[in-house]
């Protein structure tokens, strides 16, 4: 019985020491792939479908490596896995935003100081977008919303309200 | 589960005290306030769950993961023109011309100058705008994580 409890207490402490040995190496492995997505963001520049598929391979791995560790901690593995996903996700939209924003090119016109500075070229170039989105249709020259393009606006529009971006 | 649910719920707390901020100025603008008031809500965040097996490495990957997400997208619902184009033809077709007068009447270039005075990028300078040293900053390195030739094509535009 002694024998037994004793088997027993070194069971839980093996476990113990298995929990408190695996915590920091997914945690590593967190930090890791943090860094990792963002050193991809800084090397793959405006090459946004090679940032997307590396970013998913490296958090790929980190579930690999880690999901035998998780048993001990599935709270901090969900935690970390969710927390790349979303780092992953807010980097593509920044690096779409580096490339598209008018306020950046805005700024770059006002360092280089070259000419007058229009918005329409921008303007030509998303109706281009929305037309081969499928969320605008031209027809006798007048742009008009496709059925897509309207529930898009209705959700943007009552999303504006909410958040009071009306000018 | 309730130490992520309690997380979620504490992010979107910090989401709805930064709309007081965003009422009054553009999120790049506001961002040293909201930097604060996602701080203080995680710690507080953090002190809630603080009995739940979550360790402060993992909870801050969640939390600086939906924060950019986050502030990409509001920033993106803020700024994008092609979402301000959907809006103005909700109202009614029209054509380029028409699209263009009224985008640059309500949100063109003398709006998002403003925007970029306001906030401290760029100064007016006798008669001419020029780059504040946060304005420098910001454009070293968008230049480093951009492409040179694409910011050289488009400083041409």
């Amino acid at each position: 019985m002694i024998a037994a409890g004793k088997i027993l207490i070194s069971k839980s402490e093996t476990n113990l020491l298995d929990t408190n040995a695996a915590m920091p190496w997914l945690l590593y492995g967190g930090w890791i792939t943090i860094i990792l997505l963002f050193l991809t963001f800084v090397v793959t520049r405006s090459r946004l479908k090679l940032f997307a598929i590396i970013g998913q391979m490296e958090i790929l791995c980190f579930w690999l490596l880690t999901h035998g560790l998780a048993t001990s901690s599935i709270a901090d593995f969900y935690f970390i896995l969710l927390g790349a996903e979303l780092f992953w996700a807010g980097l593509l939209i920044v690096r779409i935003m580096l490339k598209r924003s008018v306020s950046l090119q805005l700024l770059i016109h006002e360092f280089t100081q070259s000419g007058n500075y229009s918005s329409s070229p921008w303007i030509a170039e998303r109706l281009r977008d929305a037309i081969q989105w499928d969320l605008v249709s031209i027809s006798t020259e007048r742009y008009a919303l496709t059925k897509k393009g309207k529930i898009i606006a209705l959700l943007v529009g009552s999303l504006h309200l909410i958040l009071r971006n009306e000018e | 589960m309730n130490s992520l649910l309690a997380t979620l719920a504490g992010f979107l707390l910090a989401v709805l005290i930064c709309e007081v901020p965003l009422r009054f100025a553009k999120i790049q603008s506001a961002l040293s306030k909201i930097l604060i008031i996602h701080l203080v809500v995680a710690i507080f965040t953090y002190r809630f769950i603080l009995s739940s097996p979550v360790s402060v490495s993992s909870f801050l990957i969640l939390w600086m993961g939906t924060f950019l997400t986050w502030f990409g997208i509001r920033s993106h619902m803020e700024s994008s023109i092609l979402l301000r184009l959907l809006l103005l033809l909700k109202k009614s077709p029209m054509t380029a011309t028409e699209l263009l007068e009224i985008y640059e009447k309500h949100h063109g270039i003398a709006l998002r100058r403003k925007e970029l005075i306001r906030g401290g990028l760029l100064e007016q300078n006798a008669d001419r705008l020029q780059l504040t040293q946060k304005g420098r900053l910001i454009l070293t390195l968008v230049f480093y994580l951009r492409e040179p030739e694409a910011v050289q094509k488009e400083s041409q535009v």
